[in-house]
């Protein structure tokens, strides 16, 4: 605060020496402050362009959060089983439309699979392989958060650290729905909801498709 | 002390030189109830006036200055500020109570409560010069996730601009530091200010500052695109302008934008009239930062504008945090961080009320995050970390003012009762 | 104007209350609870707002908030019919078509009724019953509706001023309350629905598979117990057609689970009445946990909880629609006799009953409300004693209102203890808690100096505190109508803290309050010159004394503040409004010591300073937290700015009474005084004369 003290002051003559010589608003400061970089702090990113400074995405400009909403298809479970029913899980997704009923939508449920009943979070809910251990699922979310967000909280749920926002555009795109979805694949250990333990070997695939909008404002 | 001050009355007033007047004045009980009467007016104001401030800026006009204006039924007033009358209060006290006092050891309680008091003023002048004051958010460890380490701290309501010069592989090599200091102040429009070093091979033109361009919502309600800069007569960069927002009153939730020019060296103290760079500048987050970069010659640089940062001379890693609510509410009965200093190893326990200390530093268990999070989800530490030198002295202060009034109303106490008892056998002794 | 003129019709109302007719007695008949029933309810163990409390007191303060009373009272028939808060929730849970016709809903300003278009009755103390407002076309959905519209205005930031304006408006304000009195009720008379009606489909009609239906109807029990089916059924390639059938049942099921209340911790109005499963578990179970947990989310337990929870769940649903369906059968006392003795003995298992027991005495004790009594007789008597001061009889009635002062002062003390053992912290953490404090430690101050100084000056004092404090008290928790006895935010949950700061600082408000009360006594004597020079010189001696005493614990507690603060989020001091009320408190008694000892003021001039103080403490105490800002965020009461202008004015109209002495009463000592004195004594006068004038206008504006 010293340093304020002194430094308005040199602020205030430099104002003034500038203001006797030139009629604009015109002040010249030395920089005395500095410190080293902190060994743990976060690397900051660099050679990026305004937009990406100012964390502006096409869709956060666009709408409010509300009349968004988010689609997810996740299929997880044993990674050898994971493997062997990922033609069935292209097949189900590929049958997935908005239709009738409530909540809106259809589908053909693979043969081998098994329904299990919905809830308000699962709209297909299916489980299959032995023990019931592969489960494969269809949940629709208001708002829903961004692509980053929900590979990041998917990428939790096996373990994993965070992915950079790179990585997250990186992804493959995948037909789905109504436009382009991006598709995850994650292999890692799962921790379901409840559990204490976490599973080794387990597999992870599925389809994100954040905040699309939704009929639109009026 | 009521003697002291009539003795003085009466006896030599009219002799006295100028010299000895002012001393009697700044020693004297007038001073004192006038200083006193002023920071009581002060402490009114500035407590009504963060109704429409905010804490920040009603403290800023109140009470960290020297002088103010404050407009009383319509008519401007000029008053002292509260700095300027702690500052005189301190006079007053240490000549009136310490210097001048006729010292007894059969009266020592004012003396003692009145060295307590100028203690605390002395404890608050240092610490509100030389205090550092920051947060840091430390990540819950998850599953197979490293453990969240940091050494740095960011303020939540200063900003300044860091220049950072990075090395051939990309790592950051030192951090130039404009700090609020030389950033804060009036910006009236037009105005510009260069700032200057002689160590950085460029100068950093900075215009159009504006303390903030976010809503209420965090929204960045003052962006304007290349159309409605334009139409406002705004300078565009990379398709974007910015426009001032109404300031918060919650400081932490301002975001401040600028427009910067580089221009390069081209002497000692001669650079380039044209600029080799420009750039809107908006503040950054303080977990992921993204700084404008650009190149001078070889050199690979970095501004950015940012909350102000502090390096810890330690690290600290989070090794678990607990949260506890009341049971069926969102009300929080505790949470605690259990923190590592790296260096040493040396493991602590940080719960509300018991911080830890360690080199000057203070670490208070202060918040945690994110809002609103439900069981499962990740959650994260916010530590307030300040580098106080006068952390402790209030307290030792506080014992000392209780001994001392302690003893002296004690005294009172005693002496009236005795009085009193002498004039009740008096009156039963005539009857 | 209005609200001085509405203030004065609250008044009168409240004189010639025992004269008004009750004319529109909605309700026709109603029959008193078995009191055995109703003493096993009040003791029934609720988890509400973190903390384990009697049936008694959640009711208690459930019609507190809508009917601003812990009874209820309404005529049928000409007969006068008292309802406890516990019977009133009972009636609610278990006859609600009764509840609904009770009186209940009390709307002072005729123009809130009228603006959802329900006719005003002729007195505002005429409360309105439940079906009168909701059988009046549209009214519920224009009190939804114009409701709404202020929420969705408070929810946005960006429009703050805005919505702060419109609730003030009087018939907005008045909308809110109403809408949130009528959610309260509405909560109470549907929570048990799921348990009495069952669920509208008859799953025997459905499929083969199921028989048991009633009319038409399914019990939830039944219901959920079958779930397993009803979803297998459903999810048959035939099952479409009977997935139709029950798609409604789902609706309803969903929506009286919401009432009955989840686990969703938000939602405080649902009664949390079953002690969990897991012994490890904190949480009280609301009975909507139950249904959700056997059916919407009954696949996130494994086949073998499910089966425990099942078993364990299903016999509280079944015992509940027995209560419910059952009412007035005398099975009903048995029944909830068994319910009540599983949940008790659970809970002294788990260790959470003791307090429970205290707490009902506690409540039937209600020692507050008991010492105000005794202050206001101490005050009677101590009136008659000034009838013929020195007398005989005057001297044994003094001993008389010494003795009451004291036992009303025990009574509060005791109440404060039992508190503080309830919650096991020190008695003062919420501004509800300050006020029996403050009063306490003010009244022990008083018979301390009356100990010392005989005069009866400190004793008048006392009763006179002792009423004013008690009564704040007791409109103050009306005010509120929340529990007192609260569970603590993570950063107060420091006994040592409570126990010293906040400790000293109340007892510095108390001795700050008191010194001005007393010099109250000196300026009337000034100003209608009654009472003795020496009279005047005890009791400015007495203020001087208490400034002094108040002094000492208003700085050590201020600072001890900034100690704590130092140690909770790091700054000594951060000019927080209510630290700097505290502050002001200390800064105003200094000036008054040294402006003394400088020999600027005289017995007036502190008398007058120490009424000064008294309002800075008001500001501080009271004021500050009307400001919406700031870290001690403990207590947002609104609706007291207007009482507390009344208090401002008051007090700048005694300073005023007291500032005109100088030249009125004593004009033989103008000579003295000398001239700046003069000027300075004219000026202060004017300007509390100015202040009484501004307080009364902004008394007026809010």
């Amino acid at each position: 605060m010293f340093a304020r003290i002194y430094s308005l002051s040199l602020i205030l003559i430099l104002g003034l020496l500038g203001s006797v010589s030139c009629d604009r608003a015109e002040e010249y400061v030395e920089i005395k402050d500095s410190r080293t970089p902190g060994r743990f702090s976060p690397t900051p990113q660099l050679g990026l362009s305004f937009k990406d400074r100012a964390g502006i995405t096409s869709s956060s400009n666009s709408s409010p959060e509300s009349s968004k909403v988010s689609f997810f298809v996740k299929m997880i479970g044993p990674k050898a089983l994971i493997d062997g029913e990922k033609s069935r899980f292209d097949a189900f997704c590929k049958t997935l439309k908005v239709g009738k009923g409530n909540p809106p939508f259809e589908w053909t449920k693979p043969d081998e699979w098994n329904a299990a009943e919905g809830t308000a979070m699962r709209i297909a809910n299916f489980n299959f392989g032995p023990d019931k251990k592969g489960e494969c699922y269809f949940t629709v979310l208001p708002g829903g958060g961004q692509l980053l967000a929900n590979l990041n909280r998917w990428r939790s749920q096996m373990g994993l650290p965070d992915a950079t926002p790179e990585e997250a555009e990186s992804l493959p795109s995948r037909q789905f729905l109504f436009g382009d979805g991006k598709y995850v694949e994650i292999e890692g250990s799962f921790k379901g909801f409840g559990a204490s333990d976490a599973e080794d070997g387990y597999k992870m695939i599925g389809i994100i498709m954040p905040e699309l909008q939704i009929g639109g404002p009026k | 002390m009521a003697d002291t001050e009539s003795d003085i009355h009466k006896g030599s007033r009219k002799r006295k030189s100028l010299l000895a007047k002012l001393y009697d004045f700044f020693s004297g009980y007038l001073l004192a109830v006038i200083l006193l009467t002023f920071l009581l007016a002060l402490t009114y104001f500035g407590t009504m006036a963060q109704v429409e401030l905010g804490l920040y800026e009603a403290s800023e006009k109140y009470f960290e200055s020297f002088f103010l204006t404050e407009n009383i039924a319509g008519v401007p007033v000029l008053l002292p500020g509260v700095y300027l009358v702690s500052a005189l209060l301190f006079l007053n006290l240490t000549l009136g109570a310490i210097v001048r006092v006729r010292k007894s050891w059969r009266r020592p309680g004012m003396l003692i409560a009145h060295s307590g008091i100028l203690y605390i003023l002395f404890a608050g002048f240092v610490a509100f010069h030389y205090t550092k004051e920051g947060n840091m958010l430390l990540y819950e460890p998850n599953g197979s996730d490293v453990r969240h380490q940091s050494d740095e701290i960011y303020n939540l309501t200063n900003w300044s601009i860091e220049v950072t010069k990075y090395d051939s592989n990309g790592k950051r090599e030192f951090i130039h530091v404009i700090g609020p200091d030389q950033l804060g102040g009036d910006w009236e429009a037009g105005s510009t200010r260069t700032y200057v070093n002689s160590d950085i091979p460029f100068q950093i033109k900075v215009s159009g500052y504006l303390r903030n361009i976010a809503n209420g919502k965090g929204q960045l309600a003052g962006l304007l695109s290349e159309k409605g800069a334009k139409d406002k007569g705004v300078r565009i960069i990379e398709g974007y302008g910015v426009e001032a927002v109404p300031t918060n009153k919650s400081m932490e939730f301002n975001l401040p934008a600028t427009y910067i020019d580089i221009f390069s060296r081209v002497g000692t103290n001669k650079f380039d009239s044209e600029s080799i760079s420009s750039a809107l500048l908006i503040g950054s987050g303080p977990l992921s930062p993204k700084p404008f970069t650009f190149s001078d010659g070889d050199e690979k640089w970095s501004v950015d504008l940012t909350r102000q940062r502090y390096t810890l001379p330690f690290a600290i890693e989070l090794e678990n945090f607990q949260k506890e609510d009341h049971p069926g509410t969102m009300r929080a009965r505790e949470y605690s961080s259990d923190v590592i200093k790296i260096d040493t190893g040396r493991k602590v326990h940080i719960s509300m009320n018991k911080p830890m200390r360690d080199a000057g530093y203070t670490l208070y268990q202060a918040s945690w995050g994110p809002e609103g999070a439900r069981p499962g989800d990740r959650l994260y530490t916010s530590l307030a970390v300040s580098y106080n030198p006068a952390d402790q002295w209030p307290k030792y202060g506080t014992y000392v003012i209780a001994i001392g009034m302690t003893i002296h109303f004690v005294q009172k106490l005693f002496s009236y009762l005795k009085r009193s008892n002498r004039s009740r056998r008096r009156e039963e002794d005539s009857q | 104007m209005n609200r001085l003129i509405k203030s004065i019709r609250v008044i009168l109302c409240f004189v010639f209350a025992a004269s008004l007719n009750f004319s529109a007695a909605a309700i026709d008949s109603y029959k008193k609870w078995d009191p055995e029933i109703v003493k096993i309810f009040e003791a029934m163990p609720v988890q509400e707002e973190g903390r384990l409390k009697p049936m008694q007191t959640v009711a208690r303060y459930k019609l507190m908030r809508i009917n601003n009373s812990k009874r209820l009272r309404f005529e049928v028939g000409g007969e006068k019919i008292k309802v406890s808060a516990a019977e009133w929730l009972m009636d609610c849970l278990f006859r609600p078509e009764v509840a609904k016709k009770m009186p209940i809903f009390k709307v002072n300003n005729p123009d809130v009724i009228e603006a959802i278009g329900v006719e005003p009755h002729s007195s505002p103390r005429e409360r309105y019953s439940f079906e009168e407002i909701s059988s009046a076309p549209d009214a519920m959905k224009r009190l939804s509706e114009r409701t709404g519209e202020l929420g969705k205005m408070m929810e946005d930031s960006d429009k703050e001023e805005e919505s702060k304006a419109a609730r003030r408006d009087p018939v907005n304000a008045g909308l809110l309350s109403l809408k949130s009195a009528v959610n309260e009720f509405e909560w109470a008379t549907n929570a048990f629905n799921f348990a009495r009606d069952g669920i509208a489909v008859d799953l025997g009609e459905a499929s083969e598979e199921f028989k048991k239906a009633e009319g038409g109807k399914s019990r939830v029990s039944y219901f959920l117990s079958e779930f397993d089916k009803i979803i297998e059924i459903a999810r048959k390639p035939e099952g479409q057609e009977f997935v139709a059938k029950i798609s409604a049942a789902f609706n309803l099921l969903e929506r009286d689970m919401a009432t009955a209340g989840v686990k969703d911790r938000v939602s405080m109005i649902s009664l949390a009445m079953f002690p969990p499963i897991s012994d490890d578990d904190e949480e009280w179970i609301k009975p909507g946990y139950l249904i959700e947990q056997l059916s919407f989310r009954k696949n996130e337990l494994s086949v073998e909880d499910q089966k425990k929870f099942a078993q364990w769940a299903l016999p509280k649903i079944v015992a509940l629609e027995g209560l419910t369906r059952n009412v007035g059968s005398p099975s009903f006392v048995n029944d909830l006799k068994a319910l009540s003795d599983g949940i008790v003995a659970k809970a002294k298992e788990r260790g959470e009953y003791k307090n429970i027991e205290l707490e009902l005495l506690n409540n039937r004790l209600g020692l507050f409300h008991w010492a105000l009594p005794f202050y206001i007789m101490a005050f009677i008597l101590l009136a008659v004693t000034w009838l013929g001061p020195g007398s005989k009889i005057s001297r044994g009635l003094t001993y008389g209102v010494l003795g009451m002062t004291v036992f009303a002062t025990v009574a509060l003390i005791a109440g404060i203890y039992l508190r503080s053992i309830l919650l096991g912290r020190p008695p003062i953490s919420t501004l509800y808690e300050t006020i029996p404090f403050i009063t306490a430690s003010a009244v022990i101050l008083c018979l301390v100096i009356e100990f010392f100084d005989r005069k009866g000056i400190a004793l008048a004092c006392s009763v006179m505190i002792g009423i004013i404090g008690l009564f704040l008290a007791m409109r103050f928790e009306i005010k509120e109508a929340r529990d007192t006895l609260k569970v603590l935010e993570a950063v107060l949950r420091s006994n040592f803290w409570l126990a010293t700061h906040v400790i000293c600082i109340n007892i510095g408000y108390s001795a700050a309050i008191l010194g001005g009360v007393i010099a109250h006594l000196f300026i009337f004597s000034c100003f209608f010159n009654v009472g003795s020079k020496d009279f005047r010189k005890s009791v400015t001696r007495m203020v001087y004394g208490v400034t002094c005493f108040g002094l000492l614990f208003a700085l050590v507690g201020t600072v001890l503040g900034g100690v704590w603060a130092n140690d909770s989020w790091g700054r000594f001091w951060g000019w927080d409004p209510k630290e700097n009320g505290a502050l002001m408190i200390c800064i105003g008694a200094i000036i008054l010591l040294h402006a003394k000892m400088g020999g600027y003021i005289k017995e007036l001039g502190i008398n007058v300073m120490a009424v000064l103080i008294l309002m800075i403490t008001v500001f501080s105490w009271w004021h500050v937290n009307q400001l919406e800002t700031g870290l001690h965020s403990y207590g947002f009461t609104s609706g007291i700015m207007f009482w507390l202008f009344i208090v401002y004015a008051i007090e700048s109209a005694v300073m005023s009474l007291g500032l005109s002495c100088c030249f009125f009463r004593f004009p033989e000592r103008k000579g003295q005084l000398g001239g700046v004195r003069t000027v300075f004594s004219v000026s202060f006068f004017l300007l509390a004369f100015i202040f009484t004038i501004v307080f009364v206008n902004l008394a007026l504006l809010t």
